[in-house]
């Protein structure tokens, strides 16, 4: 105790003040620097007994942070960088089918192709009106086309960008690495925090990519996951991520899990030694952009290409398809149907329906004709009937083969006869009593322009060898990118009159004869056809029967829908992001209003502090002079 | 990324939040803007909400309608073009029909040359109007339609040297009518006193035909048997004289089934159209002079009332040939003796209708229009209906006559022709019948314009609902806009205000 006392008391105040300075002037400095938080400067009394104890002492550098918000904000902007990417794709896709009532739209331009329709039917002989339907087909597949290729080319620019963000992740994944290798050598506060702030930084901008956990090991070093608990960063060891870009992603391109059949690239993190695990689609990656992307090039786009090839695949069959229906039969007590099975297409179907008595339960059982072994067997949902039997029947042996095959499927109590010259008979069990066979029928796709009824390949798949679309089986799904592949038939661009004539054997069909027409025209605007339930039109799962347009309207109101819905999620999310960024910036963001007030109470304290100083050196003076 | 994420500036969040807030007035704004301009409430169906399915549901009514509507005006104006047709085909019919009467009667000659040159240019314009064309497709081909439904007035008239004309199909037709005797394939013999007339062969269907049972009148000593047998006959047994004044009757078929009534009496006619004969010594001799009258009339009928109805059947005959059906003819040469048509197809024929021929369609339904769901009409036509076809007839038989000038018949032949000629033209043919197939098109006309009506009136509500939902109502926006800015203005004020409102500036 005593007048040096309370100097050093004094010139440690001064010292402190000088450093208050320092981290004011560097908080206003920051005020607007990114991932800044607010310092503080800790000082406490020197409490040792002896001549230090009473002057105060700067203990260290802190940074004010909420690290509960920090985590909140981390969790809220993986959801933003989401809902955001998301709304971004939904709405581009909500854009391609054009402005309401726009002469652009897909809807309108189907419209104007069925009023075409309509009208060949009331004048079939015009060529202008013949003319003017092909016109209208030929934009309507155009449309169809632009539609298709728009998503696989959002799919393909996804593919780049993952590529692109796998960089960016691991550049993060590097900071982090970095920073944390600093922190452990440098342990000065002021420099610590600043490397604290940079790596909370890096650590920030992760989890716009996808959803992190960060547990701190103890020793103040991150271990760092994804939310289901995938390591991105541990032991002070960043995990290198790894993407198989794809560079042609077409409506074949679809995601596989094993990494050398898939369409489309996967996300692989590494570890040093080499081991990998795959991120992609398997739960990994739950938010952030990462998972948005995912979900729109292997679900939503390719959901909305599925339900495309869906609208494609109904316009193409209900021109190109002509049912074959049984005739009756009955062999003593069993009775049954004959069927004719020439000419069927791989993907065409028979249905065969019957009712299990005594219960009266009814069965409908699906054999789907391939020309190609291989195709064998089926996967589930060949046909839009969720509750029917699919055989896959092979045709490519002959139809005598393909008979013996649909006996074998059948099984008993069937009889199953084959009657030559491409006929199937297949009666119930007879006596027996426990099977009664309700109908039998084929839809068989007619390949010809001409003499082959009034079903015509109007459309055809570029795609396909023979360029008939049947909805084959044989070489992948055919209906997979038909929207993508349909095209107009051009023996039929060509020859306008195969529109009209469907008979050039003598009597040929007369060029004013609507009958085709006619037909073309109740195909399209009220032939009602099943649509896979498993492409999600508004969540249902029950089959959609409609018309081509119908369905296509449903598509349009569909995806739209979920656009809108996107956008209101993704607004939704950048509202709690705001609110949670103001409580973050209440405690950790500079307020210089603040900092002004701290500055004027340092000067204030620092001239108090120099004062002592003077009156202790003017005691000393007085004490000297005595 | 957007501005928004992680990690941002907590120092200035605050401003940066405002001025992201200021720069959201504004795009709505900007937005009130595009729709003011555009009058559109969205670009994408997506910011129609809810309203969306309507939207698209009323676009697709709305299409339809729009297709019903430009069907029911392509319709509209084919009907007009149909009705005009009809219309001048009947003008045509008239012409002619009004020639003929004004020429009857008058025996002149040049009348009759005159009469036989409008007649052939009506008949040549009736052709010309049956291949009528409308968007380089013919009108009356039925659903054949790039078909020249009706070949040229020569060629139908003359034949094209292999395929026989209607000339030469009435002239056969003609020929195996009247028979080598003149007397319409019948045949007369006198035994002792009986007098039997007979058809000349059985099944023969050429010539003239007894009517069965139509024996009418009576004379004394006088028995009538028949017609009866095959070929059928008529015996006429004189068991004696019969009385002055006394008469017997019968009838006959005309090839073209018209029926007429021969009756024959002794001595006087009295009030009856009837040929007389007179009574004999005997009754064998009584029964030559019945037997020679009789010749005499058939052979006056052979010269005048058969020429023209070989000529209607003929023409018929003529004219039911089309595509599918190869016309009937006498099988010949020779024709005279012939008692049978030839089989169909073996001796070539001109088809002077070349249009769509299927009889399970209605002409009018040939070309059908749907101007409303499950609403057809029909505007087609062939140029063979009946209404068109005997018209052709009625000019054709009249046109396949020769008229010699300077022989005695020449007027009977005229007379005959004509008379049959506008029988036709007031029946199945003519101006009348063409007049129903133009009510046909009246009546597809007056429900075509009720279609058009009805569309219009669907598109103005549809479009006017789709307005409602799709269009934005330009008070609203402007009303909308105005509160919008005075929020953006009052908002730059207080930021201003505020910005300067810093401890910064009173140190």
């Amino acid at each position: 105790m005593g007048l040096i006392s309370a100097l050093q008391n004094a010139v440690s105040g001064l010292s402190v003040n000088q450093s208050q300075m320092d981290i004011i002037s560097r908080n206003v400095a920051n005020a607007g620097t990114v991932g800044y938080t607010r310092r503080v400067l800790n000082v406490r009394e020197t409490s040792a007994s002896g001549i230090t104890a009473g002057a105060v002492r700067e203990v260290e550098v802190n940074r004010i942070l909420d690290t509960l918000i920090q985590k909140q904000l981390r969790a809220e902007s993986a959801g933003g960088g989401f809902s955001d990417v998301r709304a971004d794709y939904l709405q581009r896709v909500d854009a391609l089918f054009g402005q309401p009532g726009s002469s652009l739209g897909v809807n309108q331009i189907f419209a104007e192709f069925s009023t075409a329709i309509q009208q060949l039917a009331a004048d079939p002989a015009s060529p202008t009106t013949r003319q003017e339907t092909l016109a209208k087909a030929s934009s309507m597949v155009a449309s169809l086309n632009n539609l298709s290729n728009n998503v696989q080319l959002m799919r393909g620019e996804i593919e780049a960008r993952l590529a692109n963000d796998a960089e960016k992740v691991n550049g993060l994944l590097a900071g982090i690495e970095s920073t944390t290798e600093r922190l452990n050598q440098i342990f000065d506060s002021a420099s610590r925090v600043g490397l604290m702030d940079e790596r909370d930084r890096y650590l920030d901008e992760l989890s716009n990519y996808m959803d992190i956990r960060v547990s701190d090991n103890g020793a103040g070093n991150y271990n760092v996951y994804t939310s289901s608990g995938a390591p991105l960063f541990v032991q002070g060891r960043q995990l290198r991520l790894q993407f198989d870009e794809r560079f042609a992603v077409s409506a074949d391109s679809v995601f596989n899990a094993t990494i050398a059949s898939s369409g489309v690239g996967h996300l692989v993190i590494k570890d040093p030694v080499g081991v990998a695990s795959d991120l992609t689609n398997n739960g990994s990656i739950r938010s952030g952009s990462f998972a948005a992307l995912f979900d729109l090039r292997d679900r939503v786009l390719t959901e909305t290409q599925a339900q495309l090839d869906e609208f494609a695949a109904a316009l193409a069959t209900s021109f190109g398809d002509t049912t074959v229906s049984g005739t009756a039969a009955t062999v003593g007590p069993q009775t049954g149907f004959d069927l004719n099975l020439n000419n069927l297409q791989s993907g065409n179907i028979v249905s065969l329906e019957y009712t299990i008595q005594p219960a009266g339960t009814r069965q409908k059982v699906s054999f789907v004709a391939v020309n190609n072994p291989a195709a064998l067997p089926l996967a589930g949902g060949a046909t839009p009937d969720p509750n029917d039997l699919e055989f896959g029947i092979d045709f490519s042996g002959g139809i005598p083969a393909a008979i013996t095959a649909i006996g074998t499927a059948l099984g008993a109590p069937f009889t199953v006869n084959d009657l030559g010259g491409g006929n199937i008979q297949i009666l119930d069990d007879g006596a027996g009593n426990t099977r009664d066979v309700n109908s039998l029928s084929a839809r068989r796709t007619v390949t010809a322009l001409a003499n082959d009824g009034l079903a015509m390949p109007f459309f055809i798949d570029s795609a396909s060898t023979n360029q008939i679309y049947s909805g084959s089986f044989d070489d992948g799904l055919q209906k997979r990118g038909f929207a993508g592949s349909i095209r107009i038939n051009p023996a039929l661009l060509s020859d306008p009159s195969r529109l009209v004539v469907y008979d050039t054997v003598p009597p040929a069909t007369n060029s004013g004869d609507p009958a085709r027409p006619n037909f073309l025209r109740d195909q399209l605007q009220s032939w009602q056809t099943d649509f896979t339930p498993s492409i999600a039109l508004t969540g249902s799962t029950a089959i959609y029967r409609g018309t081509a347009g119908q369905y296509l309207d449903r598509v349009i109101a569909t995806q739209s829908q979920s656009s809108s819905n996107a956008q209101a999620l993704s607004e939704g999310q950048k509202v709690v992001i705001s609110t949670l960024r103001e409580r973050f910036a209440d405690v950790s963001g500079v307020q210089t209003d603040k900092e002004l007030g701290d500055l004027i109470e340092v000067q204030n304290i620092y001239a108090a502090n120099a004062r002592l100083v003077s009156a202790v050196k003017d005691m000393f003076d007085v004490l000297l002079r005595i | 990324m957007s501005d928004y994420l992680f990690p941002f500036a907590a120092g200035t969040v605050r401003n940066q939040q405002h001025a992201s807030n200021l720069a959201g007035l504004r795009g709505e704004l900007q937005n009130l803007q595009r729709q003011l301009a555009s009058g559109k409430k969205s670009e994408t169906y997506g910011g129609l909400g809810d309203m969306r399915v309507s939207s698209l549901t009323f676009r697709n009514n709305s299409g339809i309608a729009n297709g019903f509507t430009s069907i029911v005006e392509l319709t509209d104006i084919r009907l007009q073009l149909m009705t005009q047709r009809a219309k001048e085909l009947g003008q045509v019919t008239e012409t002619a029909r009004s020639v003929m009467l004004r020429t009857r009667g008058t025996g002149g000659y040049p009348e009759i040359t005159a009469a036989k040159q409008q007649v052939q240019a009506s008949f040549d314009q009736m052709v010309t109007s049956l291949n009528a064309q409308h968007e380089g497709l013919f009108l009356f081909s039925g659903r054949s339609r790039d078909t020249r439904p009706v070949v040229d007035t020569n060629t139908l008239m003359n034949g094209d040297g292999t395929n026989a004309g209607l000339r030469q199909v009435i002239d056969e037709r003609r020929q195996a009518d009247l028979g080598v005797t003149g007397l319409g394939r019948m045949t007369t013999t006198t035994v002792g006193s009986t007098v039997t007339l007979s058809e000349d062969a059985v099944g023969n269907p050429f010539g003239i035909k007894f009517v069965a049972g139509s024996v009418g009148g009576s004379m004394s000593n006088v028995t009538v048997t028949g017609p009866a047998g095959a070929p059928s006959a008529l015996n006429v047994n004189f068991t004696g004289l019969p009385a002055s004044g006394e008469r017997i009757s019968f009838s006959v078929t005309m090839p073209d089934g018209r029926t007429k009534s021969l009756g024959f009496a002794v001595d006087t006619a009295g009030a009856s159209d009837d040929t007389v004969f007179a009574a004999g010594a005997t009754a064998a001799a009584t029964a030559i002079n019945l037997e020679n009258a009789i010749i005499g009339r058939l052979t006056a009928i052979g010269q005048g009332e058969l020429r023209s109805a070989s000529a209607v059947i003929g023409a018929r005959e003529f004219f039911s040939g089309t595509n599918t059906v190869q016309p009937p003819r006498v099988a010949g040469p020779p024709f005279n003796t012939s008692i049978a048509y030839a089989a169909p197809g073996s001796r070539p024929t001109v088809i002077w209708y070349r249009g769509d021929d299927d009889t399970t369609v209605n002409a009018r339904n040939t070309q059908m229009a749907e101007i409303n769901e499950n609403v057809s009409v029909g505007l087609g036509a062939r140029a063979n209906e009946t209404a068109f076809r005997d018209s052709l007839v009625a000019m054709g038989l009249f046109l396949a006559e020769d008229y010699p000038p300077n022989t005695a018949s020449t007027q009977d032949r005229f007379d005959a022709a004509t008379a049959r000629s506008i029988e036709l033209f007031g029946s199945t043919g003519g101006p009348g019948a063409i007049l129903e197939i133009d009510g046909d098109f009246g009546r597809a006309t007056s429900q075509v314009r009720s279609a058009k009506t009805q569309h219009k009136d669907q598109m103005q509500f549809l479009n006017g609902l789709l307005a409602e939902i799709e269009n934005v109502k330009n008070e609203e926006v402007a009303v909308a806009m105005v509160s919008l800015q005075t929020r953006l203005e009052a908002s730059y004020q207080t930021t201003a205000t505020l910005s300067r409102l810093s401890l910064v500036n009173y140190l």
